[in-house]
């Protein structure tokens, strides 16, 4: 199962980067059958993590006939059982963002809708009707380019013999229009809307340390670091290969990883002190002596982060189809990005004073008995430098 | 006496505000027109769920333009969109010839709307670019726009993709919503 989530998760990336190619190759290897069903398909949009919510939207909002039947298989696996209208919509319109060609995605949902929830409503016509009537109000309330905003009684008036030629009652048109008015209808965040938020804790993390270091509380500093290595998510237990695309995909990892060399590197000599007087509980210990699930591979955060860096120094496996060499030049991306967010390091060993240094001095030579291990690269070179330099 | 001097004031120096809905099959490029419309500066902001409105100021005229997006069969659904607009943009895909004549029972279908009785109605034949694009006098032919009573309209060749011929049709439409009221 757990293979299966980590296959899912790469393919996420695969289908951003092209949907066609991304089904297909779902279908190489077999998690999606050889002929498409729009079933399958479905529920791939449905359940997959990461989806970019653009390209789902795109494929929903299609007109040809298989993404319809995709469409109608995608509003099946909601269940709406008593919900109220607007509930209803905002756990839909979470899913992926709604296309402007929006009739026959409404109409889909309204479908559905009636079939679980008809309540008070008469037929599916009287659910779509409502349904196009909330989001016009969606919009009339929240977006920003509209000055003249509706009116309950506007509302009202608006949605006069939409059920089967009769009014809706009063009180539960009201009670939708105060729904959406106090609630705005929105989409649930993106990764990369999602990024905005992580800065902001970064910088909440970055002004603890600040505050600590210069009161010289290293114990905060050393369990603010503790709780930053949870976050990079470095010492999992799987393959290089797989490690790396994890790590890339996950932005909040990138930015905690960063963050620990950041704070590392700011605030070392105070958290020097307590290396000295803790060696057992020091934070900056523990990235080295953090245990992986896996002993043979690699052993702490810091090992992890070595391959990573190194990763594209290796020679190519025997990578066959264009699939695979596609998601390698992925990872060679990646690896670059996480290169960039490294000369932090260096400087933090740099920064380093001596006596922190040699406490550290065995983590430091495991990092680069790692690293040359591999062919040297430039990069490496210059952190060797750095190294004698510092000795 | 007082509402007249308002009116004759906000006629030569005002701001005037029209609501404008942007209807038509989908297809015809009503988003692109409504992107390739829209001067001002783009707000980046998470887009609300819903559609799309800009705002395009033109001579003196702040236009609210709603694009409804792409509708098939459309008469039950739009009583709610309808109150307080002053012009309809009805965009037609001028190359998509085997679908004109939905275009044209949808276009004089929405032209029963109470609501809409004293909008104006621009048309907008579109996709000129294209090849077999039909000119402005058979789209009028198609759409039978021979047929509308009462009230005034008027039809211009358009390139969304270009960007032509659309702010020919503004002119128009800021025109007659100022002289229509002013």
């Amino acid at each position: 199962m757990k293979h299966i989530k980590r296959k899912l998760a790469i393919e996420a990336d695969h289908f951003n980067r092209d949907p066609k190619k991304g089904l297909e190759f779902l279908q190489e290897i077999n998690l999606l059958p050889d002929k498409l069903d729009p079933e399958s398909v479905a529920s791939f949009f449905r359940y997959t993590t990461g989806l970019d919510k653009n390209l789902i939207r795109d494929f929903l909002g299609n007109h040809d006939e298989f993404c319809v039947q995709v469409l109608h298989e995608f509003v099946k696996t909601f269940d709406f059982s008593d919900m109220n209208l607007d509930s209803a919509l905002r756990v839909f319109l979470g899913t992926f963002r709604l296309p402007g060609e929006i009739q026959r995605v409404l109409e889909a949902f309204a479908e559905r809708y009636y079939e679980q929830s008809p309540h008070i409503l008469c037929n599916k016509d009287a659910a779509l009707l409502l349904s196009y009537s909330l989001i016009l109000l969606n919009t009339d309330q929240h977006n920003v380019q509209v000055k003249k905003k509706m009116t309950e009684e506007d509302f009202i008036r608006n949605n006069r013999l939409i059920n089967g030629e009769k009014d809706l009652p009063r009180d539960y048109l009201s009670e939708l229009y105060h729904c959406i008015c106090e609630n705005e209808i929105q989409m649930i965040p993106d990764q990369a809307e999602q990024k905005d938020v992580l800065q902001m804790c970064i910088e909440g993390f970055l002004a603890v340390a600040k505050i600590s270091a210069h009161y010289h509380f290293g114990v905060v500093l050393d369990d603010l670091v503790v709780s930053l290595c949870k976050f990079t998510n470095l010492s999992t237990p799987l393959s290089i290969e797989e490690a790396i695309v994890f790590f890339g995909d996950d932005a909040g990892a990138r930015m905690a990883t960063t963050t620990v060399f950041t704070i590392a590197n700011s605030y070392a000599s105070d958290a020097a002190d307590e290396i000295e007087s803790k060696p057992a509980t020091s934070s900056l210990q523990r990235l080295r002596t953090a245990p992986a699930a896996i002993p043979q591979k690699s052993s702490s955060l810091i090992e992890r982060f070595s391959q990573f860096l190194s990763f594209d120094m290796e020679e190519p496996r025997l990578y066959p189809t264009e699939e695979e060499l596609a998601a390698r030049q992925h990872l060679r991306e990646i690896v670059q990005e996480i290169r960039n967010a490294t000369s932090i390091i260096y400087s933090w060993r740099v920064s380093f004073s001596k006596r922190s240094l040699y406490c550290n001095l065995s983590m430091l030579s495991t990092w680069l008995q790692v690293d040359s291990a591999r062919e040297p690269g430039s990069w490496m070179m210059k952190a060797q430098q750095c190294f004698v330099w510092i000795c | 006496m007082g509402i007249l001097f308002t009116k004759l004031f906000s006629s030569l120096f005002g701001n005037k505000e029209a609501r404008i809905l942007v209807l038509g099959l989908d297809n015809a490029g009503k988003t692109t027109i409504l992107y390739r419309l829209q001067m001002g500066e783009v707000v980046s902001t998470i887009p609300t769920i819903g559609f799309n409105v800009e705002t395009v100021q033109y001579n003196n005229i702040k236009f609210q333009v709603w694009d409804l997006g792409g509708q098939t069969s459309i008469r039950p659904y739009w009583r709610c969109y309808f109150p307080n607009t002053q012009a309809i943009i009805y965009v037609v895909d001028s190359s998509d010839t085997d679908r004109l004549v939905i275009a044209k029972e949808e276009f004089h279908a929405i032209l029963e709307e109470e609501e809409l009785r004293g909008a104006v109605v621009l048309i907008f034949a579109n996709k000129q670019d294209l090849p077999g694009a039909l000119d402005a006098a058979a789209v009028t032919e198609a759409l039978e726009l021979h047929k509308i009573k009462n009230r005034q309209w008027a039809i211009f060749k358009t390139s969304a993709t270009k960007g032509e011929g659309l702010f020919e049709g503004l002119e128009w439409l800021s025109n007659t919503l100022k002289s229509g009221s002013g």
